[in-house]
């Protein structure tokens, strides 16, 4: 029997592909079981994943604690569902204090609920420091570095004085032409539906490309043991 | 081990004593010291809904209750008192202690005597403590800021602090931490203790329905809470006393 999952999918930053790589795991759960998985998005401006997936979408204010019991309490019910968070950027520090302070770990390991954080990082030392902040106040949960390729960025070199973070990085989102692109933000694209061979009305450049994309994650997602 | 007797008080309501007295009596129980607790806040008592097994209410302007409470510190097998004064009734508890001869009774070292004033963030919270101090040359006294249920607490001006507190040369200061206000409603509600809350046990005993959230943050605040008052003298005595190999060992509830 294979555990549940929560993916929580974070960032410092915004723009950086953090809801696609949500949708993408939410579409990939959804293949999995029977039962979609619920998402969770502190998002609210109302322009996050619930945009994708309405119904299955609680849309979560961490400032109110009845919001983080509706959220938290729900992934440790024990219900064997599988459970998305996208953690909107100005949230990422109160959602790991939270995270922490209540000791989530130990009740998700107590309902056999597996945890992955995917944090989205860029070159900057801020996005390296809060990785590498993330991952050390973990103790069971696996962490995964994320970098999107299609985010264009210099990257920035330490000074010969500093010292930065070693961050790893797990999982590369290759970049997307234009066309292929403008498909996946569409609000009705479904990578579910896509996999399932439900999108012929597509280009067959279109379809490779994303094809070629999501295999590129499957393959590096398997070779680092990523679930 | 000496028998110790805490008085938990203020002079003005609503600052969080009964947290306090509950706080540190969750506090004994997890380092298995066994302690006994008066509620003075007759005939209610909200200590004795969450303590009702160790807990007796008394009315301090009663003779016979005065005798309950203090003519049982020498025979009592319990070595720890925690007597939670009712709101507005520090300085008046404190002068009939006086006047019966307690505090003489424990500066002859007859028994350890602690007194831990819970203070508000008004200057009527800084003049209780000059009022007090009259009484407390020959006891531990502690003031606890209790930040517990405000948000946006503590706008002591620094300075006129400083000069209050300046003049308290013996006392100690401890912090209790601010508490998520429906963490602690939801304690209240369930009127159990805030370790069987943090290990989701009802009243009677049985499992409870808590959220894990609000035990997080109840587990949380008690830790913050054990490192101050770890910072105590007299709490350190009775943790080392505790420990020693020449007291009996201590367990289970202390009314049982």
């Amino acid at each position: 029997m294979i555990s549940p999952i929560v993916y929580i999918v974070c960032s410092d930053k915004t723009r950086n592909g953090k809801t696609l790589l949500a949708r993408l795991y939410t579409d990939l759960l959804s293949l999995r079981s029977q039962r979609k998985p619920l998402i969770f998005d502190t998002d609210l401006s109302g322009n996050g994943i619930c945009n994708y997936f309405p119904d299955h979408t609680k849309i979560i204010d961490l400032s109110r604690v009845g919001d983080q019991v509706a959220m938290f309490d729900t992934m440790l019910a024990g219900d064997e569902r599988d459970f998305v968070v996208d953690v909107a950027a100005n949230e990422t520090s109160r959602f790991f204090r939270i995270f922490t302070e209540i000791g989530f770990e130990t009740g998700a390991q107590e309902v056999g609920l597996e945890v992955q954080i995917c944090y989205l990082l860029d070159w900057s030392l801020n996005s390296l420091k809060m990785a590498a902040y993330i991952r050390q106040k973990l103790s069971s949960s696996r962490f995964v570095a994320v970098r999107n390729l299609a985010v264009e960025e210099m990257p920035i070199a330490p000074r010969s004085d500093e010292r930065w973070p070693e961050v790893e990085i797990d999982l590369y989102l290759a970049r997307l032409g234009s066309e292929a692109a403008r498909t996946v933000q569409a609000a009705d694209f479904s990578f579910a539906d896509f996999i399932s061979e439900q999108r012929g009305d597509l280009a067959y450049e279109v379809r490779a490309e994303i094809w070629n994309f999501l295999e590129d994650v499957y393959n590096q997602t398997k070779s680092v043991g990523v679930t | 081990m000496k028998h110790t007797l805490i008085l938990v008080g203020a002079d003005k309501g609503g600052v969080g004593k009964t947290t306090v007295a509950r706080a540190l009596l969750d506090f004994l129980a997890r380092k298995n010291i066994l302690a006994r607790a008066f509620d003075t806040e007759n005939p209610r008592g909200t200590l004795k809904r969450f303590y009702p097994r160790i807990t007796e209410i008394i009315d301090l302007d009663s003779v016979s209750d005065q005798m309950k409470l203090l003519d049982t510190i020498e025979t009592s097998a319990v070595k720890v008192t925690v007597v939670d004064l009712k709101a507005g009734n520090l300085s008046t508890a404190l002068d009939i202690f006086d006047r019966i001869g307690v505090l003489d009774a424990a500066a002859a070292g007859e028994f350890d005597l602690a007194l831990i004033h819970v203070v508000g963030p008004a200057i009527a919270s800084l003049d209780e403590m000059n009022e007090v101090t009259q009484y407390t040359k020959d006891m531990a006294y502690v003031v606890a800021k209790n930040f517990i249920n405000e948000t946006n607490f503590f706008e002591w001006d620094d300075r006129t602090y400083q000069k209050y507190f300046a003049k308290l040369q013996d006392a100690r200061e401890i912090e209790v931490p601010k508490l998520n206000e429906m963490a602690y409603e939801q304690v209240d509600l369930a009127g159990v203790t805030f370790s069987d809350f943090i290990a989701n046990q009802n009243a009677k005993g049985g499992a409870g329905d808590f959220s894990f959230v609000l035990r997080g943050y109840v587990r949380k605040w008690i830790a913050d809470l054990d490192a101050e008052w770890g910072h105590l003298d007299m709490i350190n005595k009775l943790l080392d006393a505790s420990r020693s190999p020449m007291d009996e060992p201590a367990g289970g509830d202390a009314a049982e």
